[in-house]
């Protein structure tokens, strides 16, 4: 049995990789929101299929989260690990604020770490052990708007190319999915007008779909991608062209 | 409400009044409405959808958000 964990399982994103690996027999499922308890989106994805652990905890808490999740680590030692917990938060730079800035960087790069180091420790990963993170072409192209947002990604992409090279002895593989304008909820909260240009004029293959995420992901937690470290991968729909 | 507008759409003090039609203005533009959404969050604890935000016309129309 492989433990795949799967933190910000509630988002688009993250709902379509659980409800995508939840049809594997060989697959446990550590799934983790916000919520103290799982969305009932997710909890219709698994209900229908076999037991799950589910860790409830505020990613802007980095602090607390080695703590909280080690415990379940060192039970589930973990095969593989899909970071879809990330905060999109969209404000040009009349807007932007110490605050808003350290609030950005604790959950996009600093949970991440400290998950990461949490997943490192002895007995809490297997041979094999894949880190997925999904990621924005916006840590390369930037964008209006979305400056510290932007900046967060490309920190957690440069953390990932450093680790892969750091944790590559171990057999530990890390890396990123750079996606460019996907369909998803949250997106269509912040959309603007700007944005739907954007993918009719640029992104030649349409705006990404969260299933197009959930397959390379699941491609990079396979052993067929088992050279594959490091890298950031553009799902972008031609976008960087 | 008037002066946080204002310096939102980083327009002189004064220069805001709740009549003027949003289109009219060459400040309200796309960064200015994500400074409006910023606005009503951090201020008012109120979401602002983008969509919602296409279906204001004039000042007083933002003012009437934040009030609600």
């Amino acid at each position: 049995m492989k433990n795949i964990l799967i933190t910000g399982a509630g988002s688009s994103i993250g709902l379509k990789i659980s409800e995508s690996l939840s049809r594997k027999n060989d697959v446990r499922l550590i799934l983790h929101g916000s919520d103290s308890e799982p969305k009932p989106e997710l909890k219709a994805i698994l209900n229908q299929n076999r037991e799950f652990q589910y860790i409830g905890l505020d990613f802007s808490r980095a602090g607390e989260l080695s703590e909280v999740i080690t415990p379940v680590l060192k039970e589930y030692p973990l095969s593989g690990w899909v970071n879809c917990a990330g905060v999109r938060s969209r404000r040009p730079l009349r807007s932007t604020s110490v605050d808003h800035i350290h609030d950005v960087f604790q959950i996009n790069l600093i949970a991440f770490i400290e998950v990461l180091k949490a997943s490192m420790k002895r007995g809490c990963y297997l041979s094999g052990y894949s880190v997925v993170q999904i990621s924005s072409t916006s840590a390369h192209t930037g964008g209006a708007g979305i400056g510290i947002y932007a900046a967060s990604k490309a920190a957690v992409d440069t953390v990932i190319r450093s680790y892969a090279k750091e944790l590559a002895e171990k057999g530990v593989r890390l890396n990123s999915i750079r996606c460019a304008q996907v369909n998803s909820k949250e997106l269509e909260t912040l959309k603007l007008q700007s944005d739907s240009e954007v993918v009719s004029s640029r992104q030649f293959m349409g705006a990404i779909n969260p299933e197009n995420i959930a397959e390379l992901t699941e491609f990079l937690l396979a052993k067929k991608s088992g050279k594959i470290t490091g890298q950031w991968l553009d799902l972008d729909g031609g976008y960087l062209m | 409400m008037l002066e946080l507008l204002e310096e939102a759409l980083e327009m002189d003090e004064g220069s805001l009044s709740p009549e003027m039609k949003l289109e009219d203005m060459a400040e309200y533009d796309s960064m200015a409405k994500l400074s409006v959404i910023v606005l009503m969050d951090e201020e008012f604890g109120l979401k602002l959808a983008g969509e919602q935000m296409r279906e204001f016309k004039i000042v007083q129309d933002i003012i009437d958000f934040a009030k609600q």
